[in-house]
């Protein structure tokens, strides 16, 4: 069964429909009647004519108007650049869909408020510059720089204060000393990167990977460092003499090695 | 029940050498013969339970000879407990167990105060933590104010109880296991309570290798060896003249102020917000004589910092939550600070 609104539905419907006839026969148009023919205009403008005056544009008008963007209607060509069209694109998105009228404005400002924003922070990460820093007033984070003292395996005159040191009597520098020439002699020729984080054990994991023959007299040195100069141990002249030995010997073969 | 695991590699791992004594150059300047025996027989003991976890036991030993307390980090399952258990069982010490629940009240950890009738007074009774080597299992399970409970016992190894100090006997070692904080019904650890901890080990999964042998040993054994068959093989006596033996182990000058600088630089580390405290130095020197003296040398390198930096600092950093988010981890930036410092050489 139908609900009761519908059920009504159609009574209606009629009344509608003939009324909506009887609007039509009423509204219908009379017959067209023929109207007589109008005299031509031209007859008009011959029985009063008036001078023609030409009108100038005023130069100031002309130049408002050439300068109004919404009449050019030559539009340049889009750019080549892949990203120069992406980024033109984005601006026209962005701009085209900013309301009109003073809101325009705002948001405008509101835009470049944020590229500004943004572009700060970005110089800032680039400086490692913390915004909560900054704004506290502390100052910025420097990392450690790496002491560039003596031993630097880099430094030109180690040759010379290690003679200097032997000719001394400091034998536990000396020691360290020909432990560097060692280091700089391996970096050097390439078997090991020497960075100054490194311990002697990654040297010797190195040396293992590219000169693997070498390992056993670099550990023997390793050793006899470490126990010189992290064990504190104060040389006389005979032991370091073994030292030396091992470290001169280590040096030929390495060089040895070389001119193979 | 047999066991495994291999821990995770150092954040700096090299091949370490062992100097025995006969590889040292200049002649013997210190006898560590009795410490390096008496902790290869802690290792057999170790090893007949236990399949695998070399650098593990190597890190409780060094934290036994250290005189730290030890946090065992892993998944359930990995035979924390175990290797706590089996340490402990090593050593003709007391050894106690309390298992860390969520209504665990101090008093259940510390002891408390019992009336006695037949004296008309009250008396002390003292709680499990008075034994020498104490596991506290699933530590994190247990809110802030139980885990409060620990922090003067295991820093100063007395406790105050109604106006009394109460000493606990030497030697006292605290090692405590705990599931990763994202587990179900865990707390993260206090900061005060986390620095009395001279390492946090991680245990992870053990490998496939590792595994078959641990199956192995389960199908031929029905369990493998039960934990009983352990020997004891150190003594207080013993384990205290180790411990005198490592504090007198040599540090070159310029060792103390590598330290130093590796631990500070944890303090102006951006990607932290909490750096290490003055502690952890203390704790990367104390380790670093004991691991120095396990590999059979009387003097510290900067090779024995480095190894341990990560068990000393990782539980004593915390992340800025922006670094966390982008899945950096405590071992990572301590990597990084130790690429930043130079090894005095």
């Amino acid at each position: 069964m139908l609900p009761s609104s519908r059920r009504f539905t159609y009574p209606l419907g009629s009344l509608a429909t003939g009324l909506l006839l009887v609007q039509l026969a009423v509204a219908a148009p009379a017959p067209v009647q023929p109207q007589a023919p109008s005299p031509p205009a031209v007859a008009a403008v011959q029985q009063a004519p008036a001078p023609a005056s030409v009108r100038n544009f005023g130069a100031d008008e002309l130049q408002r108007l050439q300068a109004d963007d919404d009449l050019h209607y030559q539009e340049a060509p889009p750019p080549t650049n892949p990203v120069s069209r992406w980024w033109q694109n984005l601006m026209r998105r962005l701009f085209d869909s900013l309301p009109e009228g003073s809101g325009a404005v705002v948001w405008r400002v509101l835009i470049y408020g944020v590229a500004a924003v943004a572009l700060v922070l970005i110089v800032m990460q680039l400086l490692n510059l913390r915004l909560s820093d900054w704004l506290r007033g502390r100052g910025r984070n420097i990392a450690v720089p790496y002491a560039t003292e003596a031993d630097d395996v880099h430094e030109q005159t180690l040759p010379q204060r290690l003679q200097q040191a032997e000719a001394q009597g400091q034998w536990r520098l000396a020691t360290r000393l020909g432990y560097l020439l060692v280091l700089k002699a391996l970096t050097d020729r390439g078997l090991i990167n020497w960075t100054p984080d490194k311990t002697n054990h990654h040297y010797q994991a190195e040396l293992q990977t590219n000169a693997a023959r070498l390992v056993p007299a670099f550990a023997s040195l390793t050793r006899q460092f470490e126990y010189v100069w992290y064990g504190e141990l104060e040389l006389e002249a005979a032991p370091y003499e073994q030292v030396r030995t091992t470290r001169q010997a280590f040096l030929t073969h390495l060089q040895n090695r070389r001119a193979a | 029940m047999a066991s495994f695991y291999r821990m995770e590699p150092s954040t700096n791992h090299t091949p370490h050498t062992n100097h025995t004594t006969a590889e040292m150059p200049f002649g013997t300047r210190t006898d560590l013969s009795q410490l390096s025996g008496t902790t290869e027989a802690v290792r057999r003991e170790v090893s007949r339970v236990l399949v695998g976890q070399h650098d593990l036991v190597e890190l409780l030993l060094v934290a036994l000879l250290a005189d730290g307390h030890v946090l065992l980090e892993g998944v359930p399952g990995v035979a924390k407990t175990l290797t706590a258990k089996l340490l402990a069982r090593t050593l003709s010490v007391p050894f106690g167990r309390i298992q860390f629940t969520p209504d665990l009240m101090p008093s259940d950890v510390l002891g408390t105060s019992v009336y006695v009738p037949a004296r008309g007074s009250f008396e002390f009774r003292q709680g499990p933590i008075f034994s020498s080597v104490v596991l506290i299992d699933e530590i994190n399970r247990a809110p802030a104010k139980t885990q409060s409970a620990l922090f003067e016992v295991m820093e100063e190894r007395h406790i105050t109880h109604d106006g009394h100090t109460h000493h606990l006997g030497e030697p006292f070692m605290v090692l405590a296991t705990q599931n990763p904080v994202e587990q179900e019904g865990t707390y993260r650890l206090p900061e005060a309570q986390l620095d009395r901890f001279l390492f946090k080990v991680l245990v992870p999964y053990p490998t496939e290798a590792e595994e078959i042998l641990i199956l192995q040993g389960h199908h031929a054994g029905a369990g493998g060896l039960p934990l009983n068959a352990v020997q004891a093989v150190v003594t207080p006596e013993q384990l205290h003249a180790l411990r005198r033996q490592v504090r007198q182990q040599h540090v070159e000058p310029r060792l103390f102020e590598y330290v130093a600088k590796l631990v500070g630089l944890t303090r102006t580390h951006k990607s932290l917000h909490l750096g290490a405290s003055p502690r952890a130095s203390i704790a990367l020197l104390n380790g670093a004589k004991a691991l120095a003296a396990l590999r059979g040398r009387d003097f510290v390198t900067p090779e024995d910092i480095q190894h341990l930096a990560a068990p000393v600092l990782r539980h004593r950093i915390q992340l800025t939550p922006e670094r966390e988010l982008e899945g950096l981890g405590p071992d990572d930036v301590v990597r990084q600070l130790l690429q930043q410092v130079e090894v005095p050489r």
